[in-house]
């Protein structure tokens, strides 16, 4: 009896720290089962492979022991949506907004995006969420783990995702 | 910065092993109606009809692939599945993406000796069939897709891959 109770409290404390890793994990299990979404899971292992490479500069070496530090990765897209507006407007009603804060949006003539990141630690993000709505395009994106704010850009601009990329706008800023 | 976006098309990217898993030769034996191919470097190339650099740059590090087709009609259920993924992961390959695009569920797996990649295999379910990519070399594997998809498309690989399918829509009818 006591072994059940451990393992149905160690399944309680999984679902937990999973749903404080992907805030908008609702919005994924609402619609991961519609086929007329694409979506993509990264493990924590694809990140895990960078931890033993070695780099000769020393700005290198800083965003790879950044990206090494991911936990994850989710993408939820639909093409084609004729509710992506819908869509967009309900992903951002569903992230808890005590918990994030806006880090940057964009505003192009035919898509929205927002990105959100939620502070663990001074400087330090546990998660990043991006949501875009175009007139025929919707995205959520969840990126989670150690997140380094300095190398936020540069990590955006290293995943070849759309509208990640946006990200080095704030590197930009900066400078 | 083009060495990390290097590395990140690497992060993703599998190098390796001197022989393809031992779980894809077993299942290609186990069904015997299963459509077996290998693709080697200059194969994959042939592919290449509309010269894409993307493509050839996807290619060139893959030194052999071998591509199996099994029709879900023999007893390929998702029972057998998960089993199948069970193996993979007794062989040390580790599931580092799971994608879903037109209908189509791609699971990819790695195995890697400390951070190394040794080789990987991508897993593509459909309704009606599953097709594995067994790769030795490397590739970026999130464009696991790409590679799929030119596959899919090449008139004489596609025809093969209709064949198969249709001769087993033929045998369920009889």
């Amino acid at each position: 009896m006591k072994k059940l109770i451990s393992a149905v409290a160690l399944v309680t404390l999984a679902q937990v720290a999973f749903a404080q890793h992907d805030a908008i994990s609702k919005f994924f299990t609402k619609y991961q089962n519609d086929e007329t979404f694409s979506q993509v899971t990264v493990s924590s292992k694809m990140f895990n492979m960078f931890t033993n490479l070695e780099m000769d500069k020393k700005e290198d070496q800083e965003v790879l022991n950044a990206i090494s530090k991911l936990k994850g990765l989710r993408i939820l897209a639909k093409e084609e949506a004729r509710n992506s507006r819908e869509l967009y407007k309900e992903a951002l009603g569903m992230l808890p907004m005590k918990e994030f804060e806006e880090l940057m949006s964009v505003r192009d003539k035919d898509k929205d995006m927002k990105f959100f990141i939620k502070e663990t630690s001074p400087g330090k993000i546990g998660e990043l969420v991006m949501v875009a709505g175009g007139n025929d395009e919707f995205m959520v994106l969840s990126l989670f783990g150690e997140i380094d704010l300095k190398q936020i850009g540069k990590i955006g601009a290293s995943m070849h995702i759309d509208g990640l990329d946006e990200l080095k706008k704030i590197d930009e800023k900066k400078n | 910065m083009k060495k990390i976006t290097l590395l990140l098309a690497l992060l993703v990217s599998c190098t390796i092993g001197i022989s393809q898993s031992l779980t894809t030769q077993q299942l290609a034996r186990k069904f015997d109606g299963a459509l077996s191919l290998y693709f080697y470097k200059n194969t994959l190339r042939m592919l290449n009809q509309s010269e894409s650099k993307e493509f050839d740059d996807l290619i060139k590090d893959i030194e052999k692939m071998k591509f199996v087709m099994i029709d879900k009609a023999d007893k390929l259920d998702g029972k057998a599945y998960k089993a199948l993924t069970n193996e993979y992961k007794k062989e040390s390959f580790e599931p580092v993406m799971t994608s879903r695009h037109q209908g189509r569920n791609f699971d990819i797996f790695v195995k890697d000796k400390k951070g190394s990649p040794l080789g990987t295999v991508v897993l593509v379910n459909d309704s009606t069939s599953l097709i594995v990519l067994d790769i030795i070399g490397t590739m970026d594997i999130t464009k696991a897709y790409t590679l799929f998809n030119t596959i899919d498309n090449s008139t004489d690989i596609g025809n093969r891959i209709k064949n198969f399918v249709d001769k087993d829509k033929k045998k369920n009818k009889d």
